[in-house]
């Protein structure tokens, strides 16, 4: 077999003919990093070279400093062994060199990548059902679903979790995906990295959902590498206390006749902040692509906040491309609505907020998981 | 030949837009930044010592400033070769007569002499580094009404001067607001009493006669308590086939239930770097309006912002950028919201052809005491062919609960279906295509004086002919 040239799906591209955009700089933290020490074998061989090579990209980054999300320091954990990748093949590895992406950020990436303390390597033929609960603070995981349909939960609520995601969705395959990102406690750090790439005639259904932690960031990047590819993505945000969501969602058309929609929406209480972040990017030849993007916040304290930041870029001029933001208190019409009904204004108020996760709950009683979303409500509305 | 191509092609002969101008220069400084040739450009204007001062200052802090880090790549542009300061051979006047025949030949073919008599209440010209030509009707002079170039204000009204020059936009606020802080020359500065409205609107021109050369004119308005007043900016330069820099600077201050509009009509040769600062600060009640429409340079990084600081102080924003072959136009703009009950609305066009690349970038802040606003941006773009790009990066933070803040944007291209019916009745493609462009320009078209707009559809046109045609 022959191994793919590896090509990083960056996050940005401000290239234009000969013309460029410069780049913004990095700014980076002083912090104890891991060395070379630190590097625990998998016992495969084909995968610790590839490690390896990531280790010494890895070294020669600083860890970032996120202004908006109020990202400033670290405490990184000891290192544990190895897990994550250990049962990959050859065929896994040209994978990961196709799937290479820069993410939130290259070290975080790159850190998963490296010092995964969970993970796996799955192939998928036939429809399955596959919910992760057990990950550790590194987690690096890989899925190929080669035909039929993969319905996968994963459940991220470690104190400290950084972690990498690839999903290759091969021609005709679906993916029907749900991530759960909770932080317990106010000093929380979840950094997650998704990579998608698909193939023609795929679909790829995503529902987010984003609770708690002091800053809980997920960074989901989509590439619509084949014709007629469809992604739906829905993140969902719920923040109380002090927490940072920080969500970033870029769907990237290649190829004509796709289909990307980015649906975000939320509810934002006491102190916290959520910072969305989208691009929709279409490139030349995607010809009669539709692009849509959205992000709704709804304000219930007076010290909530909301950076949007909804990007679209395109190079193809035979497509449909849109994006909306906007950021309101809850709604005086809708709470009349309900009072003209009898319900008292908090219960109305209430109802609004918990409205907005409705369907993700319901579809999440499939699996059980429906009390995830039901508790972190709870604890911001009666 | 339609009879639309046959118009273009006549106006090209007549090169209305490509302007060449042949005059010498009384005094050339060489290109090169310095602080000697800081301090010289100071001693050339014969200027108080506290302005001498400010220049030394600026140009300490340009020193230590980084480029800055995001908008369009600057690699081609060598500021150490740019010639910061060139002095046209004419003194400032208030009649077009003694204004030296060839500049006053360049003025004509915009047309802006004509525009004086027929529907302007005061004009201002500038040619290279200095204003020549100021001019304003007696009565409004009778009512207090200060318009005259900013050399002058230093020397005449040196404690307004004071007050307001690069308060808004201080030298500390990027590099190149830095360099403009130690090269300035030129540009206007506007005083309207409390309570005057002035019924035209003024207008200040600036012309490029000189290859390599930098403008860095300062332009600042003082629209006092209960006034109202439209000025109108436009910029052109014959094109070289060196590097030109344009750093001009724009300060508004919108008093009390002042209204202001300021309108651009940047049309700068493809060879120029337009690299400008505008900001306005509104107060209580007062209205700020940009209108703006950029269709030259070869690249630009433009964002008009309005902080509205008063209570219940409104800011609209009406952009159209035009990106053709070779061209990247970064522009956007900036609202930050601070007073209550302030309402803004921005609505940016881009055009995209040929190539170009046009970015809208902007930013929209609503602050913490800043209860009941409300703020709509609205991002369109057209990209007429598949070889360009168009982008949009609007940044939108909002820090309080009892604000509605809404964004859309939509990026596509002239539809068939739209291009077939039109030429259903007749007209050809380019036709077709053209009538399109200008009917997506309108809301910007609609701001402008009736022969301000005639002008700006023609060059629509010529732009979508030499890019398509």
């Amino acid at each position: 077999m022959v191994i793919n040239v590896t090509r990083i799906e960056k996050t940005l591209r401000l290239e234009h003919q000969k013309m460029r955009a410069i780049v913004p700089q990095r700014k980076v933290m002083d912090i104890q990093d891991y060395s070379v020490d630190d590097f625990k074998a998998s016992g495969n061989n084909l995968l610790d070279e590839w490690r390896v090579k990531r280790l010494s990209e890895y070294l020669t980054y600083k860890f970032p400093i996120w202004r908006r999300t109020g990202l400033k320091n670290l405490n990184l954990p000891e290192t544990m062994p190895y897990k994550g990748l250990e049962t990959i093949d050859l065929e896994g590895i040209s994978l990961l060199e196709e799937m290479d992406f820069e993410g939130s950020d290259r070290k975080f990436v790159l850190l998963a990548d490296v010092f995964s303390s969970s993970g796996d390597y799955i192939a998928v033929e036939n429809d399955t059902t596959l919910i992760i609960n057990d990950l550790s603070h590194y987690d690096n995981t890989l899925i190929d679903i080669k035909s039929g349909e993969l319905n996968l939960v994963r459940i991220v609520d470690k104190p400290f979790f950084v972690g990498n995601l690839r999903i290759k969705v091969r021609k005709e395959a679906k993916l029907n995906m749900y991530n759960l990102y909770i932080g317990s406690s106010n000093d929380d750090i979840l950094i997650s990295n998704v990579f998608i790439d698909s193939e023609e005639n795929s679909k790829t259904l995503i529902k987010d959902f984003y609770f708690g932690g002091k800053i809980n960031t997920g960074y989901v990047s989509v590439r619509l590498n084949g014709e007629n590819t469809f992604a739906d993505v829905r993140p969902y945000y719920l923040g109380n206390s002090k927490t940072v969501i920080d969500i970033l969602y870029l769907v990237r058309f290649y190829k004509p006749n796709s289909y990307g929609n980015v649906d975000a929406k939320g509810v934002l209480a006491d102190e916290s902040k959520v910072v969305f972040r989208g691009i929709m990017d279409i490139l030349s030849g995607a010809k009669e692509v539709e692009a849509h993007q959205s992000n709704h916040a709804t304000l219930i304290s007076l010290k909530a906040k909301v950076d949007a930041i909804p990007s679209l870029m395109v190079d193809e001029n035979d497509v449909v491309a849109s994006h909306a933001a906007s950021s309101s208190p809850i709604d005086d019409n809708m709470v009349f609505y309900l009072m003209s009904r009898g319900i008292p204004k908090e219960d109305a108020q209430n109802m609004i907020v918990r409205g907005v996760f409705e369907t993700l709950k319901d579809e999440l009683k499939k699996y059980n998981l429906e009390g995830v979303v039901e508790n972190a409500l709870n604890s911001v509305v009666v | 030949m339609s009879d639309l191509h046959e118009l273009l092609y006549e106006l090209k002969k007549k090169e209305d837009f490509e302007l060449k101008v042949n005059v010498p220069a009384a005094l050339r400084l060489p290109a090169g930044l310095n602080r000697k040739l800081v301090y010289e450009i100071s001693e050339a204007k014969n200027e108080p010592a506290w302005m001498t001062e400010h220049r030394l200052k600026s140009f300490e802090i340009f020193e230590k400033w980084h480029e800055p880090d995001w908008g369009v790549t600057r690699d081609e542009l060598d500021l150490s070769k740019i010639v910061p300061y060139v002095k046209p051979n004419a003194n400032k006047t208030t009649t077009w007569e003694e204004v030296p025949e060839e500049i006053k030949k360049a003025f004509d073919k915009l047309g802006i002499p004509e525009a004086e008599r027929k529907y302007l209440a005061g004009v201002g010209a500038q040619f290279d580094s200095e204003m020549i030509y100021k001019n304003i009707k007696d009565e409004l002079k009778k009512l207090g009404v200060i318009f005259i170039d900013i050399e002058s204000a230093v020397k005449e009204y040196p404690e307004l001067v004071k007050e307001y020059f690069m308060k808004l936009v201080p030298p500390t606020d990027n590099k190149y607001a830095a360099l403009h802080g130690a090269l300035w020359s030129g540009g206007t500065f506007l005083y309207v009493p409390k309570g005057v409205k002035v019924p035209l609107p003024l207008q200040s021109y600036f012309l490029f006669g000189n290859p390599g050369g930098g403008q860095f004119e300062h332009t600042v308005i003082i629209a006092d308590e209960g006034s109202e007043v439209t000025y109108i900016e436009g910029c052109t330069a014959p094109k070289y086939d060196v590097v030109n820099l344009h750093v001009g600077t724009v300060e508004v201050y919108v008093k009390k239930g002042a209204k202001l509009k300021y309108l651009t009509m940047q049309n700068w040769s493809k060879n120029m770097f337009n690299l400008e600062i505008k900001r306005a600060i509104a107060e209580d009640d007062a209205v700020m309006t940009w209108v703006s429409g950029s269709f030259g340079s070869y690249k630009t990084m433009v964002y008009p912002a309005t902080i509205l600081k008063g209570d219940n102080s409104v800011s609209e924003n009406v952009s159209i950028s035009f990106a053709g072959p070779g061209q990247h136009i970064d522009t956007g703009s900036k609202v930050i919201h601070i007073g209550k009950n302030t309402r803004s609305t921005v609505d940016a066009r881009s055009i995209s052809i040929g190539g170009g690349w046009s970015f809208y970038r902007g930013l929209l802040k609503i602050m913490e005491n800043a209860k009941h606003s409300k703020a709509s941006v609205s991002c369109t773009g057209l990209m007429i062919d598949n070889k360009s790009k168009s982008d949009t990066v609007p940044i939108i933070e909002v820090y309080n609960t009892d604000s509605d803040v809404g964004h859309e944007a939509k990026i596509g291209r002239i539809k068939d279906e739209q291009i077939f019916y039109l030429m259903s009745r007749g007209l050809n493609e380019l036709e077709a295509k053209g009538l399109i462009v200008k009917g997506f320009i309108q809301p910007v078209v609609q701001e402008l004086p009736f022969e301000y707009a005639i002008e700006l559809n023609r060059l629509v046109d010529m732009e979508i002919e030499s890019s398509i045609g």
